[in-house]
């Protein structure tokens, strides 16, 4: 069920009237659950024990972890915690990819032994809630947080249906205390909540699906040939088309979780006029980039032991960023190319300081093109099938495609991708720093009125094939 | 406000649509087609399925055809561009179904070897029938009547396909030859269409696209398949008819010479023990002409159907006694 489907909005209309049912706190956290684990079994009921066993294993081991008394029995639930949560995510995720890259590696060595490559489905969210959940026992191992005392609460943290698909990837102190008061939303927040879905929803099937991505799966379709300029057109859209895509939906799941009083933190900020790549990575995705940090950068050592330390462990952030979003080493080429670009960045950072230039507009403004262009590259890696599409696009970019090439694409097509992206970089620069709720407020009433109502109108007659959302498969 | 001024906009644009003479148009999706092969089975399982490509989509009206057949449950699972023996293959597998298949045999997709689309897509709509889930089934369900009902909704007149028209013919689009009905009925109007392009078109597409014809060893591997998954809902209670739509000019040419009669299409009737209905053995039916060489026109198919259907009851009504009304 995702969030641009008539279902949906049916499914939301039910829970919204079962949420502002005058019933007491608990039956109504209850109502949320229960119509949490329903939205997660319409995909697939399967997968739904495999959850709740995620729920509550942390659960109980988090309590366990805080009454231990020896240092070493809190290691070895927290290894439990570990093994158990990591240990499905590489089951299940990594499992044939592992065994793939093992037999490759028994081939090249001489080795007689073959892994059996064991095909599962991947049950859909995986990514996510086991992030959040990793991060409730790791809090509570150092003591940062103390074990939450209700079960029905930390059942409906990792299950509220708007974060649990895709994201935002919650903590679990930005959540569990909006659990302790009863929550109802204001009209005001019921009315901002609804804006931020329509906009969401028309980031989605308007600009992501409808405009943007035939011409991304065209171009990265295997065996293409695409000329410079449809290789850069593919590239620029699919950084519009995974934007609108996941700010997208993130916009819808804090929308819709407003409407019942809860709130979700931000997890997109301008991302494409971001100066630099460590800025980038503050704008983008910020509630995965932040769990990386706090979870794993700074567990590593972060910046503390020196230059050289500090850039292995980026570059081992990164990386492992970059297989989160999938089994595949186009995503662990895509993580290290950022990796490569923030310690590029923090060599470079001295010197690019010292002109007087490079602080000003013109500064910034070459600041934002460079970074949107090192996305852009970045990008063909995380949307290639495979290598050899991903190298054919790139020869492409640099000129390189051959006489062959081309007339994939109308020119159509072209602009209109051009266009909206660019659109997409013109409002982003211009609102590179301010909250969505005032950029609304910014702006005369008619000005958002219209804007509201052409998006309405745009979702009526402009949806184009249902696609389902790109983080769904992560 | 924002609300309003959307509904106003949006009513504003369909009647503008409509007066164009544009007419809603249901989206002939896989999902469409699961709930539809969903029915097919429903029950006693003793549903009149018709299977086949666009030809039988166009052709044959479902309501018309029911009625003809005694008020029978009609089940429209043919898909455009498409093969039939996936779908049979389904059916056959299907312990449910005990029902009559009248199973369209459009030589060039029927009996061809190469390209495997015209396979691989009926059986990716199999397996993603397969595989759905209850809320694929209930969205689809709830966008019918929307799509039945509004032309905003349809894909010729979305934004991005209007500019473009805009920008290369300097007009608005024309309404599209054909649309959808929930039941999968898709009612074609040729009047005022350039018939010799479109005749044309068709007759490249049969020469090339539809693939090259069976070696003879392919073809009696074919036909012991057919005969096999025939025999497997015979053994049900079911059975299986056979129907060769009409076809006109070139088009017509080009399939005898390619699929003689007595090779493939006695061949096939033979092998399965099953009756089959030719438009080229009734003179009735071998009167209708496609405007495009491939497709009846929308005035012609319920005349058409009609006369399919009492031609059924007259030539097999033993066969047909057994279908549930």
């Amino acid at each position: 069920m995702v969030f641009n489907s008539l279902s949906f909005l049916a499914f939301l209309a039910v829970c919204l009237v079962l949420h502002h049912l005058p019933l007491t706190w608990r039956v109504r956290k209850l109502n949320l659950l229960v119509a949490s684990s329903l939205f997660y079994a319409a995909w697939n009921p399967l997968f739904l024990p495999l959850l709740w066993y995620a729920i509550t294993l942390d659960w109980f081991l988090a309590r366990a972890l805080a009454s231990a008394r020896t240092p070493a029995r809190r290691k070895a639930l927290l290894g439990v915690s570990l093994a158990s949560n990591l240990g499905l995510l590489a089951f299940f995720k990594y499992g044939p990819f592992l065994a793939d890259n093992t037999n490759a590696l028994f081939l090249a060595l001489g080795v007689p032994l073959h892994v059996p490559r064991v095909d599962v489905v991947l049950p859909v969210a995986i990514s996510f809630y086991t992030f959040e959940s990793l991060a409730y026992t790791l809090d509570v191992y150092r003591g940062h947080e103390k074990p939450w005392d209700s079960f029905l609460d930390f059942a409906l943290f990792l299950t509220f249906f708007p974060h649990l698909v895709a994201g935002p990837i919650v903590r679990p102190r930005d959540f569990l205390p909006q659990c302790t008061e009863p929550r109802r939303a204001t009209p005001s927040q019921l009315q901002w909540g609804l804006l931020l879905l329509v906009l969401g929803v028309f980031e989605k099937a308007v600009l992501a699906d409808g405009l943007l991505a035939p011409l991304v799966d065209t171009v990265f379709s295997p065996g293409a040939r695409p000329s410079a300029g449809e290789a850069w057109s593919a590239a620029l859209a699919f950084s519009g088309q995974i934007f609108c895509d996941f700010a997208g939906y993130s916009l819808c799941a804090i929308g819709v979780a407003l409407c019942f009083g809860f709130h979700l933190p931000d997890n997109f900020q301008s991302p494409y006029a971001a100066v630099g790549f460590s800025d980038f990575w503050r704008r983008w995705h910020i509630s995965l980039s932040s769990w990386l940090r706090d979870y794993l950068y700074i567990p590593l050592g972060g910046n503390r032991h020196g230059p050289a330390r500090t850039h292995v462990n980026l570059m081992l952030t990164m990386l492992l960023g970059g297989l989160w979003h999938g089994a595949s080493w186009t995503f662990v080429v895509w993580g290290g190319l950022h990796g490569l670009f923030l310690i590029a960045e923090r060599m470079l950072r001295p010197f690019l300081e010292r002109p007087r230039w490079t602080r000003g507009p013109l500064g910034r403004l070459t600041g934002v093109a460079v970074t949107f262009l090192g996305v852009c590259f970045a990008w063909v890696f995380f949307r290639a099938p495979d290598f050899a599409t991903a190298f054919t696009v790139v020869r492409a970019m640099v000129g390189a495609s051959g006489v062959h090439a081309g007339s994939l694409l109308s020119q159509f097509d072209m602009g209109l991708a051009v266009l909206t992206v660019g659109a997409l970089l013109a409002v982003q620069w211009r609102y590179r720093d301010v909250p969505l709720p005032e950029v609304f407020t910014s702006v005369p009433w008619w000005a958002s009125a219209s804007a509201m109502t052409a998006m309405l109108v745009a979702l009526v007659t402009a949806t184009g094939v249902d696609r389902a959302f790109i983080y769904f498969q992560f | 406000m924002a609300l309003l001024a959307a509904g106003v906009l949006l009513a504003g644009t369909e009647w503008g649509w409509r007066v164009r003479g544009f007419q809603p148009s249901v989206k002939d999706t896989p999902e469409l087609w699961s709930l539809a092969r969903a029915r097919a089975s429903e029950g006693d399982g003793r549903a009149v399925v018709m299977l086949g490509s666009s030809r039988f989509q166009v052709g044959l009206v479902p309501e018309v055809l029911s009625q003809s057949l005694g008020e029978a449950r009609v089940v429209q699972l043919s898909i455009s561009g498409s093969s039939s023996l996936p779908v049979l293959e389904d059916l056959a597998a299907d312990e449910h179904f005990r029902g009559l298949v009248l199973c369209e045999v459009s030589p060039t997709l029927f009996f061809s070897v190469e390209p495997n689309e015209v396979r691989a897509r009926p059986a990716s709509y199999v397996a993603r029938h397969a595989h759905r889930t209850f809320v694929e089934d209930w969205e689809t369900a709830l966008r019918l009547p929307f799509q039945e009902h509004l032309v905003v909704l349809l894909s010729a007149v979305q934004p991005k396909g209007v500019l473009h028209h805009l920008l290369v013919n300097r007009t608005l689009p024309p309404p599209p030859l054909n649309r959808t009905r929930a039941d999968r009925h898709q009612p074609s109007d040729f009047e005022g269409v350039d018939l010799a392009a479109l005749r044309q078109s068709w007759e490249r597409r049969y020469q090339d696209a539809h693939g090259r014809t069976p070696e003879p060893a392919e073809l009696e591997s074919q036909l012991e398949r057919v005969s096999a998954q025939v025999e497997r809902i015979r053994s049900r209670g079911g059975e299986v008819v056979f129907v060769r739509m009409v076809s006109s000019g070139a088009v017509r040419r080009i399939e005898d010479t390619r699929y003689p009669r007595a090779l493939y299409w006695e061949r096939l009737l033979e092998r399965t023990g099953s009756q089959g209905f030719s438009f080229e053995d009734s003179p009735a039916l071998a009167r209708f002409e496609c405007p495009d060489g491939s497709h009846l026109d929308s005035r012609s198919a319920p005349g058409f159907t009609h006369l399919l259907g009492q031609e059924l009851l007259r030539r097999a009504p033993g066969r047909l006694a057994a279908r549930d009304p």
